[in-house]
């Protein structure tokens, strides 16, 4: 296969494996599958897109704003959505599984809402006149920088979970709210600390990879399934595990665009979405349970 | 005897004249037309939010402006125009039902600025409830064709005689063999099975033909697979816009040397030329259709810079047809002497020889009852070269001589 096409797989891995991640954390702090995710990235990246074409307002600011405004939304549906709805039902998961879903396409229609139904082109955060080459591959700015803040945010949250004390309390409280509550830890406030965390890591995803293909306020869809599916892959046994099932997604939508055509991107990420589901639900990186 | 009759015909006489005041001022003697001030609506079908956004919205800001200069010097037969808007999010299944929306709010023309493919999807409506419908931008030619073209008109030169030049300035580039890199759209679909059979019919081989999504993230597996068949050249088919951007991108990044084609999307969108990356729009041929020699082009930038101010990038194909559009309209409207929908469709079939602010400087447009497409000669679309991520000048190859 063409070296370009690496390049390709790393970038949307990246970006995938992000999201990934942001569901695996909430998963870890609240016990709780955050399916809105997905829109999150999306408003991030097209109030940076908005902010700086419309509003003129410089990219740093833009971008920090949108990542603001994705973790304001992630807390609002801790504190708003999912708890409330938790507090009521005691113990089921499946209404406040719902009320997520519905969020989601309640933020959608916002974004469409503040910042208009057009699609917007993402900002680059760095270009090089003379673009990187390896081999036959040519790298580019923005490429470098979702490698490289990826990296950075799963070896920056690597070392939260295991040297701090909010880290180490968070899977803690996911494995059981109860008995964490029992021996003092203060649940609410690590609950909370989960999805901030959660929607910060989409708040970064949206506006990184919105410059390779622009977006729109339905692009938070895709965002939350191709997520969802790269978690399935890579599985919840490792905070690394998100990062090879981004990979892994990437490189079969690729090969199979490469050797199959395009359409048979979204039929070759159904089956394999359904062999994990059918062979692996666990995914590649399972939990072990000591006995 | 004599007095009590005069009092009766007094009292009749004077109730008949009541009467007849009465009636004079509900009823008023004059015909309704030439006191009605009532607007003559115009609906227009948009994309607000779809694959066409790019360009409707650029030709729907002219719109809006030639409506307004009509109106501040009178309107039309006295009456001012009012414009209703629909969007159908370049979705051809919601064209039908929109337009029938607006005809219903009283539009007695739609000004179809939507996709192509939304375009053609109006016509049988037209048709049905006898609506004049003018698409100023759209290219398909089936748009001013029959099946049920009774009502349906086009502005621009349709994708045919761009395939016609396209295929002249291949032949005298020597290209024999061309890979083509689409979007998935209906209306790239539609414009690709018009434009590509007229490129193969002039001797040129398609080697490799390529789709992409509109949503796609990346097209580099795509683009290596028109790489690997080693075109002469490539043709780029897509509504624009940042998808545009990422299969120009990429091309930089993949075929650096070979010569590459758009159709008239990203070269008439202004804000998508700063989102390529650096140089990668330079060579890059597109069928523009502002031509430095048109007087009528430097007045509408003119005018478009006085009225949008920084928001006007420019004068694209786009607006000048849009601007256009509505002066046919208002033309048709006066040849009607009202606003009935058939007689402005008959009006419109007897504009001969129009001006327009788009194409070269002898170019015209012209209808009359076997002939919707209005254009005149090939010569209202002009091949422009991009010189860094800006237009440069025209393409010295080839260019389309007026008829």
């Amino acid at each position: 296969m063409p070296s370009q096409l690496f390049v390709s797989i790393v970038e949307i891995g990246c970006f995938f494996a992000l999201i990934a991640l942001g569901y695996l954390i909430v998963l870890y702090g609240a016990g709780f599958f955050h399916f809105a995710l997905g829109p999150y990235a999306m408003f991030s990246a097209l109030g940076a897109a908005y902010w700086v074409t419309a509003s003129e307002w410089p990219l740093w600011v833009a971008v920090v704003a949108g990542v603001a405004a994705a973790v304001a939304l992630s807390v609002v549906t801790e504190l708003l959505v999912v708890r409330p709805i938790e507090k009521r039902v005691r113990g089921e998961e499946l209404p406040s599984l719902i009320a997520v879903v519905a969020t989601l396409f309640a933020v959608s229609q916002l974004a469409g809402t503040v910042f208009g139904r057009k699609p917007f082109p993402g900002q680059p955060w760095m270009d090089f006149e003379d673009p990187i080459e390896w081999g036959e591959a040519v790298i580019g700015g923005q490429t470098v920088i979702i490698v490289g803040v990826t990296l950075a945010i799963f070896i920056l949250l690597a070392a939260w979970l295991r040297w701090s004390r909010y880290g180490q309390w968070l899977r803690a409280v996911g494995e059981n709210q109860e008995a964490a509550r029992t021996l003092g830890f203060p649940v609410a406030r690590i609950r909370l600390a989960a999805f901030a965390v959660g929607g910060l890591i989409a708040g970064i995803a949206g506006p990184l990879f919105s410059p390779k293909a622009g977006v729109n306020f339905e692009s938070g869809l895709s965002y939350s399934l191709f997520g969802f599916i790269a978690l399935v892959m890579g599985g919840t046994g490792s905070i690394w595990a998100p990062l090879a099932g981004g990979l892994i997604l990437a490189a079969l939508q690729i090969a199979a665009s490469y050797l199959f055509g395009s359409p048979s991107l979204n039929y070759a990420t159904l089956i394999a979405a359904a062999l994990f589901f059918a062979f692996r639900p666990e995914g590649l990186f399972a939990r072990r349970v000591r006995h | 005897m004599k007095s009590k009759a005069f009092k009766l015909w007094k009292s009749v006489a004077l109730t008949a004249l009541a009467a007849s005041a009465v009636a004079a001022l509900t009823f008023p003697a004059v015909p309704a037309r030439a006191q009605d001030k009532s607007p003559i609506v115009i609906g227009m079908l948009e994309d607000t939010s779809g694959g066409a956004s790019f360009y409707s919205q650029l030709t729907a800001g002219s719109i809006k402006v030639a409506i307004e200069e009509i109106n501040a010097k009178g309107g039309v037969l006295g009456r001012p125009l009012k414009l209703i808007e629909e969007s159908d999010a370049n979705n051809p299944s919601q064209s039908p039902a929109l337009v029938s929306r607006m005809i219903q709010n009283g539009a007695k023309v739609i000004l179809l600025n939507s996709g192509s493919a939304s375009a053609v999807a109006s016509k049988k409506t037209l048709s049905e409830q006898k609506i004049p419908g003018l698409a100023p931008t759209n290219i398909d030619t089936r748009i001013g064709s029959a099946p049920d073209q009774e009502y349906s008109f086009m502005l621009p030169n349709p994708i045919t005689d761009i395939g016609t030049i396209y295929a002249e300035a291949f032949k005298k580039m020597g290209v024999k063999t061309l890979g083509v890199i689409s979007d998935d759209s209906p209306t790239i679909a539609g414009i690709n099975g018009l434009l590509l059979p007229k490129i193969q019919a002039a001797g040129v081989t398609i080697v490799a033909q390529e789709k992409a999504p509109l949503d796609a993230n990346d097209v580099t597996a795509q683009i290596i697979r028109i790489k690997e068949k080693k075109p002469d050249a490539v043709l780029v088919c897509s509504l624009g816009g940042q998808l545009e951007v990422l299969f120009e991108n990429t091309l930089y990044q993949q075929l650096r040397k070979t010569p590459r084609f758009s159709l008239a999307s990203i070269g008439n969108q202004p804000s998508t030329w700063k989102l390529a990356q650096p140089n990668a729009l330079d060579g890059l041929v597109y069928a523009a259709s502002i031509a430095s020699n048109n007087p009528r082009s430097a007045a509408l930038s003119k005018l478009l810079t006085a009225k949008q101010g920084a928001k006007f990038l420019g004068l694209t194909a786009y607006e000048a047809q849009g601007y256009d559009a509505v002066q046919l309209v208002k033309q048709a409207i006066e040849k009607a002497g009202q606003d009935d929908p058939t007689l402005i469709k008959t009006g419109l079939e007897h504009l001969s020889g129009y001006k327009p602010s788009f194409g070269s400087e002898k170019f015209t447009i012209s209808f009359n009852p076997g002939k919707h497409i209005g254009t005149d000669g090939l010569c209202g679309l002009v091949l422009m070269q991009f010189k860094g991520n800006k237009p440069g000048a025209p393409f010295k190859t080839y260019q389309a001589a007026c008829d």
